[in-house]
């Protein structure tokens, strides 16, 4: 300990018990009133039980981050950027619901035929999106190579 | 918004823990001065909390407009 209590160190002590506000959230709470509400809600509804460890995060991207992590656990995971806390507002979550989509894009497609064996037989049970029903199922052209 | 509701948002308002406060135990010396070698040593750390820091006099500034605008309406 410091013999002396330099300013600094005064303030600093001052400061820390006076345990200070988060204003981030607070001008969130204030400003975005109706989204928070949402947010709030969400957490009661799905996290009952982690609806303080969320909510006491310090700021709004904490608690969404927060709120994306303990949620993933249980049900689905969200995009990666709710994990990382790198969203601007609660809108972001109310909105919509930001699921990871696996859906088939187009690039995967022209990856189909360096697919193995099993995988692009399972091809066969969905629609060809790009090219219609023409070929058949999904990778026809692609399935010379199996036997 | 209701009086009620600023009060009731201002009592749950979360802690916020700025890193730079506590900062301040590890860079002072025996005597209650900063120590530029440990300055020096904690430099990363500073750096961020000083980041920390200055969004919340950031966020400050905000949260003044906010209550200005809410006690105007």
């Amino acid at each position: 300990m410091p013999k002396r209590a330099s300013p600094l160190l005064a303030l600093a002590n001052k400061l820390l018990a006076r345990r200070i506000p988060s204003l981030s959230s607070l001008v969130a709470q204030i400003s975005d009133a109706e989204n928070y509400a949402q947010f709030v809600q969400m957490v009661k509804t799905y996290l009952p039980e982690r609806e303080q460890d969320i909510l006491h995060e310090p700021t709004p991207q904490s608690q969404m981050a927060s709120f994306a992590s303990y949620f993933e656990d249980r049900y689905f995971p969200f995009e990666e950027p709710f994990k990382w806390g790198d969203v601007g507002s609660y809108e972001d979550l109310t909105y919509r619901i930001p699921v990871v989509v696996l859906g088939f894009s187009y690039d995967d497609y022209h990856e189909v035929p360096e697919w193995r064996d099993g995988a692009l037989l399972m091809t066969y049970l969905v629609e060809n999106p790009w090219e219609g029903d023409k070929e058949g199922g999904l990778p026809n052209k692609n399935l010379k190579g199996v036997g | 918004m209701e009086t009620r509701d600023l009060i009731r948002i201002l009592e749950g308002v979360p802690e916020a823990r700025l890193r730079i406060l506590e900062l301040c135990h590890k860079v002072i010396n025996k005597n209650g001065d900063v120590d530029p070698e440990k300055v020096a040593f904690y430099s990363e750390e500073l750096l961020e909390a000083t980041k920390e820091a200055e969004q919340y006099s950031k966020d400050t500034h905000e949260a003044v407009r906010c209550l200005r605008e809410l006690a105007r309406s």
